[in-house]
């Protein structure tokens, strides 16, 4: 239907795996996955303090009003922002990717501290538990669960937000690489490139899974 | 010494008024039952004595360490069998010695809970779940216990034994039992204060002497309404 120059068959892109996989590719992917990883986690603590804060201070209402307006920018407005205001190089996609998914990570947990179990709170109050007892053995066992797909729906949306923010303002990671080969019209690379995207979410998804497995199972079980 | 002072407690959810200026002592060491139909505000009355429901007027003094056993077992998902029943412990920073390990091993066997120190409550049963609840509400050693239906879902066997067992290692507790099950109050022993109707407010006091039967408690009761 379309020529192999405009849609590579998968197998040609197979074929010429070991010409991509120069050293120049390692260090533009490990950019990307720093980058990702960093305003991802960023991202992740951040919302899920500011969620555990603004519910103890009960002031959730309004930090869900404003990180949901905070949501309705279009990412890459706020890139431009950002590239801007820190220039190109590392810091534009890993503040791009931080508030992007800061705002899903805060949502998420709010509503779920929202429906804790209010029995089990009363049960840390009766034996003279204090705050930070209600943290540790309520609100955060409670927020496993959703930081585990706080973890694969952060991630996906880190990982497209980086590419996006190297695409816009880098000279240096996978999005650039990306807009390289689009100029010079490489498409077999440009698949390439997505298809090692996908590769590597399918492995942090792996692994992400052995970790709850191993290590936050037992914050799975039900009562 | 009054163990336990309520005065004039009033609480209502909108309209509904559940406690009415309701009023009682207890003694310490005294055992009472409060015996009211299901619905009457008996859950409400014993959630606003441990300081969870702040939602009412009136006042009570509880002048003695006290512990909750509610009505639902509220085991932690994620601890085992032997961490929530240490659970008070931990959070009331009672150091845990052998002596607690050895009231542990008593009531695990007397509630035949021997071998499920490291399940997990989704791998208990309802009775069994209770029991733990039980257990861990007793070993924090509190001079005042507040028992919401503890054992409704308990086997009356085991239920007899349990009841056996802690008037036996806890005699000069402090017990206040909440129930609507007949069977439970030569259990018990001590006074009843019984409610006929909603809201709670005015009572009947009913002492139970020594070897009562349930037939004759229950005479007692309808004596009394």
């Amino acid at each position: 239907m379309y020529p192999p120059y405009i849609i590579p068959s998968p197998f040609t892109v197979l074929k010429n795996i070991t010409k991509y996989l120069d050293k120049d590719f390692f260090i533009h992917f490990s950019l990307s996955i720093y980058r990702t990883f960093t305003g991802f986690f960023i991202a992740l603590i951040l919302g899920t303090f500011l969620s555990l804060f603004t519910h103890s201070s009960k002031m959730q209402n309004t930090f869900l009003i404003f990180l949901a307006l905070f949501q309705v920018i279009p990412g890459t407005i706020l890139g431009i922002i950002f590239l801007i205001l820190s220039g190109i190089g590392s810091t534009t996609p890993i503040v791009l990717v931080a508030s992007l998914t800061i705002s899903t990570v805060y949502i998420n947990a709010t509503n779920v501290l929202l429906k804790r179990n209010e029995n089990l709170e009363a049960v840390i109050k009766v034996f003279d538990g204090k705050n930070q007892e209600l943290i540790r053995y309520l609100l955060l066992p409670t927020l496993v669960p959703i930081t585990r797909s706080n973890l694969t729906l952060g991630m996906g949306l880190g990982l497209k937000v980086v590419v996006l923010g190297e695409f816009i303002g880098s000279q240096d990671g996978l999005g650039y690489l990306l807009n390289v080969a689009r100029v010079y019209f490489q498409m077999d690379r440009v698949f390439f490139y997505l298809i090692v995207l996908l590769l590597f979410m399918v492995l942090y998804e792996f692994v992400i899974n052995i970790i709850f497995i191993v290590f936050f199972q037992k914050y799975l079980y039900s009562e | 010494m009054n163990a336990v002072e309520v005065k004039s407690i009033c609480k209502s959810f909108g309209k509904n008024i559940v406690i009415k200026n309701l009023s009682f002592d207890v003694k310490k060491g005294d055992k009472i039952a409060i015996f009211a139909p299901s619905g009457s505000g008996k859950t409400t009355l014993l959630n606003i004595l441990s300081g969870i429901d702040l939602n009412f007027t009136g006042n009570y003094n509880i002048n003695l360490p006290f512990s909750v056993v509610f009505q639902e077992s509220r085991l932690f998902p994620y601890m085992t069998v032997i961490e929530n029943i240490l659970f008070g412990c931990k959070l009331k920073k009672i150091t845990i010695t052998d002596d607690i390990y050895q009231k542990i091993e008593n009531w695990l066997n007397i509630t035949s809970l021997k071998g499920y120190e490291k399940y997990y409550p989704y791998e208990l049963s309802g009775g069994m779940k209770a029991k733990v609840s039980l257990i861990r509400a007793f070993i924090v050693n509190p001079e005042i216990i507040l028992l919401d239906e503890p054992f409704k879902s308990i086997d009356i066997y085991s239920k007899q034994r349990i009841i056996e067992f802690i008037r036996q290692n806890y005699p000069d507790i402090t017990m206040i039992l909440v129930t609507h099950n007949i069977d439970e109050l030569p259990l018990i022993g001590g006074k009843i204060l019984q409610f006929s109707k909603s809201p709670l407010e005015n009572y009947n006091e009913i002492t139970i002497q020594n070897n009562m039967t349930i037939s004759e408690i229950i005479e007692k009761i309808y004596e009394n309404s």
